[in-house]
């Protein structure tokens, strides 16, 4: 189309018909303050539940071991204001065949690693400040591992390797100390129990708005998971118990 | 003009109607604007560069700036640094799933550590409590609350970021907010960040979390040793997750999650260190890979011991 065939035609739209912005859009301008009050409505609109501040509770996220070994050599004892060691008391009382029953000392030990049975299969017979090994040499206390590894061999293969067991501080050995933790730090060598660890109060989970429903669970009954819960029709909950029915 | 000519009252009413209409309607749609915080918005703070744009002179100016920041803000002065890889180090992260027993106090001490918000809360880690014999994430439950764990006949796994070699989520950013430094770590720019979430959406291991409010935080529970590209305070709108605790872990530390470990269920080191407990793991023990399929290569690993015999 020729620029002069067009501007011709529009000249002769606008004699014929011209433009009209008046009557066509009266209703534009309601239209417009009803948005205005929908938007200013709008911006009082759905919240995100308020959340509680969950604080962090730092005795339970301690990095202390569980158990305290006897790092010392030989071990000490605090008896009436002295520091006394094993033979102080033992010299006199030899306690050569001592039977696990009727104990009148140690009555808090409760024995119970499996075949092994008598105290005189890790603690030295002769020189109580010692553990011994199976083949009668003397161990001192803080170097009880080697005493576990003559029985636990894999597992002791496996925390020289670094795979079992707890550690602290750095895996960087040229930047700092690493502290392995030893066999009695978290398993107690008179009553070793299968699991080791005693079962936990598990912490609280996660309690973001985005992580789907919570399950039946007691922890998460904070009154902003209920609300998510009314507002969603608990799907959650019904799809879990169904999976637990069919199980 | 004829426009002038049908210019009468009623016309002019009507127009000026739709006007005053329409004005209102934008200055409406404009008002939540007027709750907008520019106290962040410093001239400094706009014309920051890119992290690897800037020059370690622009880095030290931003750190002070950051350091005042969270003065402000807490009450607290931080040990702000800007650590940085270290060379011929290679992270790697080792789980042990027999020994987890789910007690989340990894998790805790992620939040503690790395200054995750409060409220509302966000958690780096996710422990999965699963039943025994079957690795399925969709009908696993990391909502249990049960008085004590383990639940018999379940086992736990805790997923975190799993630092990828080849991280969809670094794919996807838009603004190079993300990226893999040469030690393995996935870091985020907090300043560049623009909280779009394509990471999140991108992430199978679902370890991105965003701030979709301001983050909370007690004054005294700030962890004041902070790294830049790790636990610095959050703003509002930005993604953040695991780091591998990069300010303790680049200074020779063990992470804060592996410490507080009950079980010594994680193990973490240098891959390129043939010595390193990390290696003789990977190179003895069952591993198992997290979504291997989808190509991601992990950084991340869970293991299993052999059955020793004595019940332990």
């Amino acid at each position: 189309m020729a620029p002069e065939q067009r501007e011709s035609s529009a000249v002769g739209r606008s004699d014929s018909k011209p433009l009209n912005y008046g009557s066509g859009a009266w209703f534009l301008g309601p239209l417009f303050l009803l948005v205005a009050v929908w938007f200013f409505l709008g911006m009082k609109g759905p919240k995100l539940p308020e959340t509680k501040m969950r604080l962090i509770n730092k005795a339970a996220i301690s990095t202390a071991p569980r158990r305290k070994m006897i790092a010392v050599q030989p071990p000490k004892i605090h008896i009436n204001g002295f520091d006394r060691t094993c033979n102080d008391c033992h010299n006199s009382f030899k306690s050569e065949t001592p039977k696990l029953k009727g104990r009148l000392q140690h009555q808090e030990i409760t024995l119970e690693h499996a075949i092994n049975k008598t105290c005189y299969s890790c603690h030295d017979k002769k020189d109580r400040n010692y553990l011994v090994s199976l083949e009668g040499k003397k161990i001192e206390y803080p170097a009880v591992v080697q005493l576990c590894a003559q029985c636990h061999v894999r597992v002791h293969k496996d925390w020289v390797k670094g795979s079992h067991g707890r550690s602290n501080g750095y895996w960087d050995s040229s930047k700092g100390p690493r502290k392995q933790l030893k066999c009695t730090q978290c398993h107690d060598p008179h009553q070793p129990r299968h699991p080791a660890m005693d079962p936990l109060k598990p912490l609280p989970g996660p309690h973001t708005l985005r992580m789907g429903d919570p399950g039946e669970t007691e922890a998460h009954e904070s009154e902003d998971v209920l609300y998510l819960l009314k507002k969603r029709g608990s799907r959650g909950r019904k799809h879990n118990a169904e999976k637990e029915e069919k199980r | 003009m004829s426009g002038e000519k049908r210019m009468n009252r009623r016309s002019f009413l009507r127009g000026s109607l739709g006007a005053a209409g329409g004005m209102a309607a934008v200055a409406a749609a404009l008002t939540p604007l007027k709750d907008l915080d520019l106290s962040e918005m410093t001239v400094e703070n706009f014309l920051q560069k890119h992290y690897k744009e800037m020059t370690p002179e622009e880095i030290d100016q931003v750190i002070e700036r950051v350091s005042k920041e969270v003065e402000e803000r807490f009450d607290v002065r931080p040990e702000l640094k800007d650590v940085k890889p270290m060379d011929g180090v290679e992270f790697t992260y080792l789980l042990n799933l027999g020994r987890c027993i789910g007690c989340r106090k990894c998790v805790h001490a992620c939040v503690a550590e790395n200054n995750q918000s409060r409220s509302p809360e966000i958690q780096y880690i996710r422990v999965l409590e699963m039943p025994r014999g079957s690795v399925n994430l969709e009908h696993s439950n990391h909502y249990y609350g049960d008085k004590k764990v383990p639940k018999k006949d379940h086992f736990y796994m805790p997923v975190q970021c799993h630092q990828c070699d080849n991280p969809p989520c670094v794919k996807v950013c838009p603004v190079e907010a993300t990226w893999k430094e040469k030690d393995g770590i996935v870091v985020i720019d907090y300043d560049w960040c623009i909280g779009c979430r394509y990471c999140e959406a991108a992430c199978p291991y679902w370890a991105r979390r965003f701030n979709f409010a301001e983050p909370e935080i007690p004054k005294k529970d700030l962890n004041p040793k902070m790294g830049y590209l790790s636990n610095r305070p959050r703003h509002k709108g930005v993604m953040e997750k695991c780091h591998f605790c990069l300010h303790r872990t680049r200074e020779g530390k063990l992470p804060a999650c592996l410490e507080v470990c009950p079980v010594g269920a994680r193990k973490f080191g240098n891959i390129n260190d043939p010595n390193s407990d990390v290696v003789q793991i990977l190179k003895t023990k069952r591993i198992f890979i997290l979504k291997q399929e989808v190509g991601t290569k992990p950084r991340f690993f869970y293991y299993f011991d052999e059955d020793y015999g004595f019940g332990d």
